[in-house]
């Protein structure tokens, strides 16, 4: 049974719609294994054929384009299987899918992968934008851009760009540029405990705290390289309101222009945002954000907005 | 595209019917393939790491092409394509070479199907030397316990 910090308890107890017991035997067990298919360098009937025929069985996942949950593999690490290595498939959970989804990213669209490494959404963003759109794909560390292009190369993303920035300073050159914009925040990862429990051990409240800023400035220099009328997402794998709907609820008011839409995916269980933390109440149009505790789909905890510049 | 590029790449494939998105450029030995998008994109960017994805790279008058290369570009290749079974694709992707008799010194491009595989060296035993860097090589125990 994993023990959780003191803090990590107490944020608990101040979630009223958080089933503790349940959270901490859903994150006791692996995350479901869910691939996406590449449609960028295959058709996605061959890609499926030639994995039936290897010995897959795939269940197609009901929120998300080319995105399946494995239920047979022939090898037991996927990573390390041929699919994978030749960029036929893509590992990543199942929730983790929705944000790019969520984004509505359309062909021939020039996009930016504001905190992108290790690459999972970029790659989705490139095989939906096709050979007349582009993504630029941007992280501050270089350690992760290498990653970050190891796993566009495999993906076959001949139409991505990957730069090296820190993501706060992006709107000073990127201003307008670009239709979608994806912000997937540095957070503290209390939805992914499945795959380090160390998280929930190692949490403390002011971990939270710190990383507020940093997500609030990623946000909003996101938000400055939109166009009028293109399309942000903000998304974090945290359960925590001072990461998740403090952050839309400030930058709302700060926008009075930007108008949030709701977030509603097929086919996965989703809970209402809080409407008020720690004595802070929340602009009531963060109602529209979508919200998922690990045990809900038996995946990831998410929270994602969906923001429209005006 | 390059031109010394474009008229290298053009002795062993079909260039006029690559998709017209594309653009191949030459640095050093490596070439990368880009599309216009992303190159009219990149200019506008800073801190620009990389664009689109290695190709291939120059060794003398040859090009070998990495995994992506020969997916991108096997379509229209005119010679230098080896078909191979399942079994073969599969040990060829653990660093195996495959044997081959009467194939040409150089440069072949492994098939398995619909599906290219990276390029291999040609040797005078009769193999082709699989060309894949080890971090893209499935390992031995390919296979559930």
């Amino acid at each position: 049974m994993i023990a959780p910090s003191e803090d990590f308890r107490m944020l608990a107890s101040q979630l009223t719609d958080l089933d503790l017991e349940a959270y901490l035997r859903v994150v006791e067990e692996p995350l479901p294994e869910c691939v996406r298919l590449n449609t960028l360098k295959f058709r996605e009937k061959d890609v499926r054929e030639f994995m039936h025929y290897r010995g897959w069985r795939l269940k197609p996942l009901a929120w998300v384009r080319h995105g399946y949950r494995v239920l047979e593999a022939p090898v037991t690490n996927l990573g390390d299987s041929l699919e994978h290595m030749l960029g036929l498939i893509y590992i990543q959970g199942p929730v983790s899918m929705l944000p790019v989804e969520v984004l509505d990213v359309r062909v021939g669209d020039r996009c930016l992968d504001l905190c992108a490494a290790p690459g999972s959404k970029s790659t989705q963003m490139c095989q939906l934008v096709g050979l007349d759109g582009v993504v630029v794909a941007n992280d501050v560390s270089s350690k992760r851009v290498k990653a970050l292009s190891f796993n566009l190369q495999r993906w076959g993303a001949v139409n991505s760009v990957v730069t090296l920035t820190d993501g706060r300073f992006f709107s000073k050159w990127g201003a307008g540029l670009f239709d979608r914009v994806l912000v997937d925040v540095p957070c503290s990862s209390l939805g992914v405990v499945s795959k380090d429990w160390s998280v929930l051990k190692r949490y403390r409240h002011n971990h939270s705290k710190r990383l507020q800023p940093l997500q609030a400035a990623l946000l909003e220099s996101g938000y400055r390289c939109l166009r009028q009328g293109g399309v942000i997402v903000y998304s974090t794998c945290t359960i925590h309101p001072l990461e998740n709907e403090a952050v839309i609820s400030r930058f709302l008011d700060r926008h009075p222009e930007a108008s949030l839409e709701e977030v509603r995916p097929q086919g996965l269980r989703w809970r209402r945002p809080l409407e008020a933390f720690e004595g802070e109440r929340f602009n009531p149009e963060v109602e529209k954000c979508f919200k998922c505790y690990p045990y809900d789909n038996s995946g990831e905890g998410f929270f994602i907005a969906k923001i429209r510049r005006g | 595209m390059n031109r010394s590029c474009y008229s290298s790449l053009s002795r062993f494939l079909r260039v006029s019917d690559l998709p017209p998105q594309l653009v191949f450029t030459e640095s050093g030995k490596k070439v990368r393939c880009v599309t216009h998008a992303a190159l009219e994109t990149a200019a506008l960017m800073k801190g620009v790491v990389t664009m689109g994805v290695y190709a291939a790279k120059r060794i003398g008058n040859d090009y070998y092409l990495s995994i992506e290369g020969s997916q991108l570009l096997g379509p229209y290749l005119e010679r230098g394509v080896i078909d191979v079974s399942m079994s073969e694709g599969e040990s060829w992707m653990r660093g195996a070479p495959i044997e081959r008799q009467g194939l040409e010194l150089g440069i072949a491009v492994v098939r398995m199907g619909w599906l290219y595989l990276g390029s291999g060296r040609v040797s005078r035993d009769g193999r082709v030397y699989p060309l894949i860097p080890k971090e893209r090589m499935i390992s031995h125990q390919d296979g559930r316990d």
